[in-house]
């Protein structure tokens, strides 16, 4: 299971692209979280909110209240356009890491 | 038989609710989300097989401490939670000041009313000292006692209410320094009831004009904000109360020295409310910046403007003797350049690292 601080670092990749999926809100992201992990990442749910507030101050998600299909209203957030740019540079940071880290253990990098 | 009280989903949803209420670093639109968070996870633990109890708890558990909630919101958004606490400053200052103005009405109808009934000359009575000392008890020790007994009481036994006012009780008891400290000036400076309504009604007006801006500006437009992330919930109003006296106390004794000693000037009860604006420059730029409203750079484009004011207010303050008109500039510029320098270091102290906790 990776450390807390990893967990803190991917947070922002990790929300960023799952919101780049389509809009989506707190509990869906979550459950979504879980499911890619295989269950090996584990946010604290009601932590999760700070953290998206964060990005919509930011400027990279925008929110809205909407009716879930359920009948609930739910607050779903989506990715705004510097989001996107944001995501993009998040990923050449994550994947150069990850190359260098590849090299040294012998697995084929990724290209950029 | 069944002994064990039925569990209420509803009236522990309630609790739940009037808990995360009592945060005053949870917005009414947090909360709400929080609460749509939890009514997810209950529906996925019963679909799961745990009964009503069981999954509140488990839920109730994973959205988390409402403490540690507030906390987290407040390194993420620290503008918005301070607007939520400008706006009960301002309320809080507000109630002092109508509960002051009602009080001082009654104190003295009664006492014009004794002084016509026994053939006293007018103000015979109301001018005089223990008159004096009582309506200023009547106004102050109410309160006093009110936010003691709110702070000291078990919140459940006096309801929601409680609960909630607990929690911001430091905004009220910092309004209610505020409002002993004027009360303690007016007596020096010879105590006229008129002069405090003025007094109070224009120290509150600052604040409370910051309320409404706050109130209208809403929720923070994404990117548009101060950038600040970290600050600890810490103290909330006490260190505007301190800086509030202080600037009350430096004020005071600046005038006394400046105008009494050096130029044996003597200054009037009337100049106080007009003293009253420069005086809170520091806590009006805390309000502005800690807001997101104002940035400290902007404070400090309106140097030159500033400087021609208190100059102008330097020269209508005293009498027409050019000395003493530029000490009471310098004063009140010195309150500027404070607000200025506390501002800078407000912001500065919102722009730290960022430590994320998921």
């Amino acid at each position: 299971m990776p450390s807390k601080d990893m967990v803190a670092a991917s947070s922002k990749p990790l929300l960023l692209s799952i919101l780049a999926e389509g809009e989506s809100y707190g509990y869906q992201i979550i459950q979504r979280v879980r499911e890619l992990s295989g269950g090996e990442i584990e946010w604290n749910d009601g932590m999760l909110y700070p953290v998206l507030h964060r990005l919509e101050r930011d400027g990279f998600v925008e929110s809205e209240w909407k009716e879930a299909e359920s009948g609930r209203q739910r607050k779903y957030y989506f990715l705004s356009a510097s989001g996107r740019e944001a995501l993009q540079a998040e990923r050449r940071q994550w994947l150069t890491v990850h190359n260098t880290l590849s090299k040294l253990w012998n697995i084929k990098p990724v290209s950029i | 038989m069944e002994y064990k009280a039925r569990f209420d989903l509803n009236a522990a949803m309630e609790n739940w609710r009037s808990e995360l209420a009592a945060e005053p670093n949870l917005t009414p639109e947090v909360r709400r989300e929080l609460e749509t968070h939890l009514s997810d996870l209950l529906a996925e633990f019963q679909r799961r097989g745990l009964n009503e109890e069981e999954s509140f708890w488990l839920a109730r558990r994973r959205v988390g401490h409402p403490q540690a909630l507030g906390q987290e919101f407040l390194q993420a958004n620290p503008t918005a939670v301070w607007r939520e606490r400008v706006r009960w400053m301002a309320i809080a200052v507000l109630f002092v000041f109508l509960w002051s103005l009602t009080t001082n009405l009654l104190t003295r109808s009664v006492l014009s009313a004794i002084e016509s009934r026994m053939g006293l000359q007018q103000r015979e009575l109301s001018g005089s000292m223990p008159a004096q000392l009582a309506s200023v008890l009547v106004r102050i020790v109410p309160l006093f006692a009110l936010a003691f007994v709110l702070l000291r009481t078990d919140a459940r036994s006096l309801g929601k209410l409680a609960l909630v006012f607990q929690k911001r009780s430091r905004f009220v008891m910092g309004a209610l320094g505020w409002l002993a400290i004027a009360e303690s000036f007016n007596m020096r400076s010879g105590y006229n009831m008129r002069f405090s309504d003025i007094t109070l009604g224009l120290a509150s007006w600052p604040l409370a004009l910051i309320g409404l801006i706050a109130w209208l500006m809403g929720p923070t437009p994404p990117g548009q904000s101060v950038r600040s992330e970290s600050e600890s919930a810490g103290p909330g109003l006490w260190p505007l109360a301190v800086i509030f006296v202080l600037a009350e106390f430096v004020g005071a004794i600046a005038l006394w020295m400046g105008g009494v000693i050096l130029f044996d000037i003597h200054y009037s009860a009337g100049l106080w409310p007009r003293m009253f604006f420069a005086l809170q420059m520091p806590i009006i730029a805390l309000a502005f910046v800690k807001t997101g409203a104002v940035t400290a750079e902007k404070f400090q484009r309106l140097r030159p403007l500033v400087l021609i004011w208190n100059l102008v207010l330097g020269a209508l303050l005293t009498t027409p003797e050019i000395v003493s008109q530029l000490i009471m500039a310098a004063i009140l510029q010195g309150f500027y350049e404070l607000a200025l320098l506390l501002a800078r270091h407000w912001q500065r102290q919102s722009n730290g690292p960022v430590n994320v906790k998921l």
